[in-house]
């Protein structure tokens, strides 16, 4: 049963992604051209490409893509704040380049920026409110959080048998490949508003998400823990040797 | 003496033509050379667009650097082909920026 002040809370919150959650017409440009490129740059492989390839691969970076942005202005809604979405250009033409540098065997999948926008009519009365570099980088990290849940409950469905594989096992792929591009701590990609944050919660995420993707790369082991354990050990191993004695 | 706050346009050129000549001669397919010749166009049209209220001399002379790597990689293919794809890159790059198309972030 929820008390008065939790239902108002809910209320307030869903009538927040009613009027701020959708995209404004030059996101959904943004969102469009990201969204060819990077179907372009996933469905090249060998320097080739197929139309089927493509348009599948629009689809689901469509799905990911949605599923990036839609969690980080879910969260930035709960927490007050209005979230945008920019296209960053240079990280758009270097995925092309790497791309046919690389005849497709390189899939850089970043090229978005995001903003946060204080809505002041709806934080009256909260204690000491306002866009800070914790709250930034809380709502930057809700994407890739959501990529890699997203991509594990379908991933897990599949193994339960209950999802047919060969929808879940790209899904997931490109879930966890376009979480790891975007927590690389590059301006103005969501890694850079997390280190900035703090780096030795960048070091804890850096360590736990890479390490969750190894894993699943070459060992075909998927584990929550272990790649918790590794985050822990890469925080210590970053306390040790750059942070302490720094005062 | 290369003072870097002084040369430091034509040391970035330098450097950047020596990207684009590893850029091009790494693609080694001639038509994915050309297509990065007017991918690395796009990059300095949003450049262009982001120096537009201040002095383009030094993107000028990185811009040449970096089109005189393409040229020397791609010479024997065809380097009229090179300038032209180069210009239209940077004109387009520009055009759909100017335009207001594309709302991109520098950081």
């Amino acid at each position: 049963m929820f008390s008065l002040k939790k239902r108002m809370t809910w209320r307030n919150f869903l009538d927040k992604v009613k009027r701020y959650f959708w995209f404004s017409k030059s996101e959904i440009r943004a969102f469009i051209v990201s969204a060819l490129v990077f179907a372009f740059v996933w469905s090249f492989n060998n320097g080739r490409i197929e139309l089927e390839d493509l348009l599948v691969s629009l689809v689901l970076v469509v799905v990911v893509m949605f599923v990036h942005h839609a969690g980080q202005r879910l969260w930035g809604l709960k927490r007050g704040f209005r979230v945008e979405q920019r296209l960053w250009w240079y990280g758009l033409v270097a995925s092309l380049i790497l791309a046919f540098i690389s005849y497709g065997r390189i899939k850089f999948l970043a090229a978005s920026s995001t903003m946060i926008y204080m809505l002041y009519g709806h934080r009256l009365g909260a204690f000491r409110y306002g866009p800070n570099l914790k709250e930034f980088a809380a709502v930057c990290l809700a994407g890739p959080v959501a990529n890699i849940l997203f991509g594990t409950f379908f991933k897990q469905l599949a193994n339960m048998g209950v999802f047919p594989v060969f929808i879940a096992d790209p899904v997931f792929k490109l879930s966890l490949v376009f979480a790891a591009w975007n927590l690389l701590p590059i301006p103005p990609l969501d890694g850079s508003r997390i280190l900035y944050s703090s780096r030795l919660f960048f070091a804890f995420l850096f360590g736990a998400i890479s390490s969750y993707v190894l894993m699943i790369v070459f060992l075909n082991v998927y584990s929550y823990v272990f790649a918790f354990l590794f985050g822990v050990i890469s925080w210590f191993v970053s306390y040790v040797f750059f942070e302490k004695g720094i005062s | 003496m290369v003072e870097f706050e002084n040369d430091w346009p034509d040391i970035i050129a330098f450097l950047v033509s020596l990207l684009s000549f590893f850029v091009a001669i790494v693609s080694g397919n001639r038509v994915f050379g050309f297509v990065i010749v007017f991918l690395v166009g796009l990059i300095f049209g949003r450049m262009w667009f982001r120096f537009r209220s201040e002095s383009r001399v030094s993107l000028v002379i990185v811009m040449l650097g970096a089109l005189l790597g393409f040229l020397i990689a791609l010479f024997f293919n065809n380097p009229h082909l090179v300038v032209i794809l180069f210009l239209v890159g940077v004109a387009f790059g520009f055009w759909v920026h100017e335009k207001g198309f594309i709302k991109s972030v520098e950081f």
